[in-house]
């Protein structure tokens, strides 16, 4: 067991960073197909420009005629048609694996909560949760579809251009060459003197930019106080407030990318200015004097394209920063959320088929069982049960003494702490429903369909009728297709345990835990469901946590788990 | 998204006009770079010939050399000045954008309120308002910068060449209008689709997740998981399909760039064959050209948003709805409150006996009941926050029916303290003055004093000046209940409901507040409402009870 979990410790110290990787190597094919089309498209671009060069030289210079250069025509308009299509495909690449690398992950990520325990879901709120599996997968979106390709094409793309460049005038090439590694260093060197003014200043952001959320988060409080319009010209001097904290990082921030700026404006500018003294002659020393109209023009345009892919990559580099950041998160969640030792928690692989009238043999049995959910603060008694079908069985004791503890055990979210525990069949399915019922914003088919699959329509209104709920929740015209939940009508908590029962109606699965059912209902929910309990009791095992004495009276044993009765051991068998 | 539009005209009417001056003057200091070197490094190169082949020319090298070094450093500075100035903007529209939004919240009611402040709601909201950066930096400067520059080359060319001009604005304008339209077309609706269906994905993944209790053990979990599985698929095939007709528009206008390049080459070449232009404006025609597309280009790209930028203008303006407002009556001071309750689903015991309840002023009423009984539900229903509808009674004061009372007139009369505590993100002594003006810090730390808090407070690193809350320091659930009573002692109410006042607190330190709060609370009528019998209730305290249980 504790080596097992030593390598879960040590496969979760994988980083963002290699998740990323890890991902991107499932697609590596497509996304190296999209670097080749978009080498390919810088191709044509070079053949593009210098064949327009050529063109330039020979009708300029050589006075040739446009009649009796269709062959470089061609290869011009070839090459102008040829350069967004092989754009096109880079992107139709690209995009195809990062759909795909986005579809793995969302995949793996609801794989991992139907293998985890309920109860280690229950630590984040579902909401974040939400947001990982949507916000946080999407904004990779970028990374793979753009960020990836591209950093390769700024290796590649300004190599090629370079090495053109060079053959025309090594000059030339030598200037570009000496300027690229520069900006890299300049942008560093912003980036960090960003990075320091940022720090400086990201406590009161943070404090500026939480506070209009904050505020709305408790704006009914605000109504109550009286204080809304204190709190308007609060919002209105905290926005002025962080707008000026932010513009102070982003002048320095921005300085970043006006290296780039500036660097491609002056290369243009100093070749130009280069190129214009040699042709005129005024320049006499190096490779100067063989500058033509053809190479000079040819250097002048593929300059800014040197930089291009460099500006892009910058242009996308906070995709990557974005990316990184949610996949830290998800491998977190990926990772650890094992991490619970008592979280042995694999889904049952079959189906509940088992109908009402199907009669499966059940037996729980529980061996001088200890629970708790950490290892350091177990629970006092040691638990010994026997139970066959057909029985009923109560749980009672103070809150915090286990109850719910013990279902959670018995339903296999948490494991024993010690002694033996054992269901037959093994993986029978168990229904558990847990104090507050779950209720989709759906219709009541829907609501009934998520637990029992295979019910009918006219079962369900059927056991709706058991459980009293035909009347009051189903519309005389939508019947089975009324809206329920949040956007429907509101329910009241004995509706929502009722719907719960009806679900355990139409799905009866052979153990059934309930945890209060009765408490917090109205005299009328009360009956339905005792009397529900009543017809379920007949074929399989209920176990029930409750103080009502209306429910302890139908139960054949009872458990009670009082701190007074810890002295002897506890045991039922039935 | 009109509504958002107005707002940023005529909130930020006059940066925007600064801001489009300075990105002009970036897109133009862009073109004319690329220009005048495309003409100086020609017309040097036939120059140098001229001179080589004997025949006596000039050109001046240093007034187009300077023009160039000026052109690359204006625009690396315009450009970085159209930045910070633009990006400002944005932060100033995001402001106005939430004061309004603060605004039309504010006048809807606690019910309607409390009914989405959620922290999904909030996210939502938060994405929300932050997709309406577009409407700046995307719809309005490129197109408007675009057409500009467009307008000041043809100008510019008219004069050397006027067919040349025609033939380039003509083309530019329509193939930019046509290409917006046509993105706009083909992609509003597929983005918007886009959104929505972000949005319900995570209705979903909330559901499944908090089914997942009674999903597991049934070992239906990969069954209802199967739901949002092919929702994915749906998903994914639509933005393959949303990606595919952004990139076809882009190629589409980039092959139309493309072509229209290659015919203005071809014709500026048949022009200097027949000497209507000279080289060196032939090869800056074809780099002007060059200028305009890197302005041009990104068009697409920056419309493709535009559904989902209208999805989201589209949630945060149904936000804007006001209520309509009602005529309420005015409240004298209190005298009495009747309250009538019965078959109400949220109060069990009403469903079995009417609850009937006469208060009269400067009374205690305590209201004891289990947590389930509808002790809240009462609280919310006495403070207007719930509605009672007629079929299960009303709440009448100084026989007025409370729905005839303007909400913030009742609030004035009466401090609540509900369940749960709020803790403003703010220092301490904001969060005890909140709403108040002219509080004196004397007062502030006497309330402390009651609530004893004063040691505490006086022993924080900032006294007063602490900061709590997110990214502040953290305090217990009993001290968060106290500073919340110390909230309702600095104020002067006529009724002062109070729900599990002392939740969080033992019970010695609640003996020892109540003791300290009853002069405050003697001049008041009191309605206090407890798990189970209050034992800190004075003799002259102990008023009505009513039971819920």
């Amino acid at each position: 067991m504790f080596k097992k979990n030593k390598s879960v410790g040590e496969s979760s110290a994988l980083t963002g960073k290699q998740f990323l990787k890890r991902y991107s190597k499932k697609q590596s094919f497509l996304l190296y197909a999209a670097v080749l089309s978009g080498t390919v498209s810088t191709l044509l671009l070079l053949i593009q420009w210098v064949t327009f060069s050529y063109l330039a030289q020979t009708l300029f210079i050589e006075k040739a005629q446009l009649n009796d250069l269709y062959g470089s025509l061609i290869v011009l308009f070839t090459s102008l048609i040829g350069q967004p299509l092989f754009t096109r495909l880079q992107v139709h690449l690209s995009q195809k694996a990062s759909v795909r690398i986005r579809n793995d992950i969302r995949l793996s990520i609801l794989a991992k909560w139907r293998n985890s325990s309920p109860l280690s879901l229950k630590k984040h709120s579902a909401g974040a949760s939400a947001t990982q599996w949507i916000e946080e997968v999407e904004s990779m979106d970028s990374y793979f579809s753009r960020y990836w390709p591209q950093q390769n094409l700024a290796v590649i793309a300004p190599m090629l251009i370079l090495s053109v460049i060079a053959w025309f005038d090594w000059l030339s090439a030598l200037l570009l060459l000496i300027s690229a590694p520069l900006i890299p260093l300049f942008m560093i060197l912003v980036g960090m003197g960003a990075e320091k003014v940022n720090q400086k200043y990201s406590l009161i952001r943070q404090r500026l930019a939480g506070h209009f959320l904050d505020r709305v988060a408790n704006l009914d409080y605000i109504k109550l106080l009286r204080a809304e319009n204190a709190i308007y010209n609060e919002v209105k001097e905290n926005s002025a407030g962080y707008r000026k904290v932010v513009m102070k990082t982003l002048k320095l921030a921005f300085l970043s990318s006006t290296v780039l700026e500036f660097f491609t404006s002056v290369a243009i500018a100093s070749l130009a200015i280069y190129i214009g003294f040699s042709l005129y002659g005024a320049i006499d020393w190096g490779p100067a004097s063989e500058l033509t109209l053809f190479s000079g023009l040819a250097i002048l345009i593929l300059a800014p394209e040197f930089f291009q892919p460099l500006r892009n990559l910058a242009a996308f580099y906070h995709d990557r920063a974005t990316a990184l950041g949610s996949a830290n998160n998800l491998v977190l969640l990926l990772d650890n959320a094992l991490d619970d030792e008592n979280n042995n928690t694999n889904e049952k692989h079959t189906v509940s088929t088992v109908t009402l009238e199907a009669k499966q043999h059940i037996e729980v049995n529980l061996q001088n069982v200890v629970i708790g959910y950490s290892r350091q603060s177990p629970l006092p008694h040691k638990i010994n049960i026997n139970i066959q079908q057909a029985h009923m069985l109560s749980i009672t004791g103070p809150s915090g003494t286990g109850k719910s503890t013990l279902l959670n055990t018995l339903a296999g979210y948490t494991a024993p702490l010690a002694g033996r525990m054992s269901i037959y069949p093994q993986a029978a399915p168990i229904a558990y429903l847990p104090q507050r019922g779950w209720i989709k914003n759906d219709t009541v088919f829907n609501n009934l369909k998520a637990l029992a699959p295979n019910a009918t329509r006219a079962q369900m209104l059927d056991v709706l009728c058991t459980v009293g709920l035909d009347k009051e929740l189903l519309d005389k015209h939508t019947g089975l297709d009324t809206l329920i939940g949040e956007h429907g009508q509101g329910l009241s908590g004995g509706q929502i345990q009722r719907i719960s029962i009806a679900r355990v109606l139409l799905n009866p699965a052979p153990l059934i835990l309930l945890d209060e059912p009765t408490s917090k209902l109205d005299v009328l929910s009360k009956k339905y469901i005792i009397s529900a309990l009543k017809i379920l009791k007949k074929e399989r095992i209920l176990i029930v946590a409750s103080h009502d004495p209306l429910l302890l009276s139908i139960a054949d044993a009872h458990l009670d788990l009082s701190p007074i009765n810890t002295e002897g051991n506890n045991e039922v068998l039935v | 998204m009109k509504y958002w539009f107005k707002l940023l005209y005529k909130s930020q009417q006059k940066r925007l006009f600064l801001g489009v001056f300075w990105a002009l003057l970036t897109a133009i200091s862009g073109v004319s770079l690329l220009m005048l070197s495309g003409w100086f490094i020609t017309a040097t190169a036939l120059t140098g010939i001229a001179i080589s082949l004997g025949i006596a020319s000039i050109l001046n090298l240093y007034i187009p050399g300077s023009g160039i070094r000026f052109f690359a450093l204006s625009r690396t500075i315009s450009r970085y000045i159209e930045r910070i100035y633009n990006h400002d903007t944005i932060l100033r529209l995001i402001a106005v954008f939430r004061l309004s939004l603060f605004n039309n919240l504010t006048k809807q009611s606690i019910e309607q309120l409390r009914a989405r402040t959620d922290s999904e709601w909030l996210s939502k909201l938060t994405v929300n308002l932050d997709a309406l950066d577009s409407l700046l930096l995307r719809y309005i400067i490129p197109p408007i910068i675009s057409v500009l520059l467009i307008f000041l080359l043809t100008v510019f060319t008219s004069f050397i060449w006027f067919e040349l001009a025609l033939y380039f604005s003509v083309f530019l304008l329509i193939g930019m209008t046509a290409v917006i339209a046509l993105t706009i077309k083909l992609t509003a609706e597929l983005s918007y689709k886009y959104a929505t269906m972000m949005d319900e994905f995570r209705q979903k993944i909330i559901e499944h997740l908090n089914g997942a209790f009674e999903l597991k053990s049934i070992g239906l979990m990969q069954q209802h998981e199967q739901k949002i599985v092919n929702e994915l698929t749906l998903f994914n095939r639509l933005q393959e399909t949303l990606n595919a007709r952004i990139a076809n528009v882009q190629l589409i206008f980039d092959s139309m760039l493309n072509i229209a390049l290659f015919i203005v080459v071809v014709s500026v070449f048949f022009a200097v064959n027949e000497q209507l232009i000279s080289e060196a404006q032939a090869i800056m025609f074809v780099m002007m050209l060059i200028g305009a597309y890197e302005v041009i280009q990104s068009l697409p790209n920056h419309f493709s948003t535009w559904g989902h930028t209208s999805f989201a203008a589209t949630k945060l303006t149904t936000l804007t709805h006001a209520n309509a407002s009602k005529k309420y009556q005015e409240l004298k001071p209190l005298s009495d409150i009747q309250i009538d309750i019965h078959n109400h689903i949220k109060i069990p015991k009403s469903l079995d006996t009417p609850l009937s309840l006469s208060i009269k002023h400067g009374q205690c009423v305590s209201i004891i009941g289990r947590s389930g009984t509808g002790k809240s539900t009462f609280a919310n229903l006495l403070m207007g926050i719930e509605s009672v509808t007629a079929a299960h009674g009303g709440i009448y004061v100084n026989q007025l029916n409370l729905q005839d009372i303007a909400p913030n007139n009742w609030y004035e009369k009466v401090s609540y303290l509900p369940q749960n505590d709020a803790i403003f993100s703010g220092t301490l002594g904001y969060n005890l003055i909140v709403g108040l003006d002219n509080i004196s810090e004397a007062d502030i730390w006497s309330a402390l004093k009651t609530v004893e808090l004063y040691e505490w407070a006086i022993n924080l690193p900032d006294g007063l000046n602490y900061w709590l809350g997110e990214t502040g320091g953290v305090v217990s659930g009993g001290q968060a209940r106290r500073i919340c009573l110390a909230r309702l002692l600095l104020r002067h109410p006529e009724l002062v409901i109070l729900d599990e006042p002392f939740s969080n607190v033992d019970e010695t330190m609640a003996m020892r507040i109540w003791e300290n709060m009853t002069p405050w609370l003697d001049t008041k009528t009191l309605i206090i409402l407890t798990h189970e019998q209050p034992l800190f209730l004075k003799a002259h305290q102990q008023g009505v009870t009513v039971k819920l249980d």
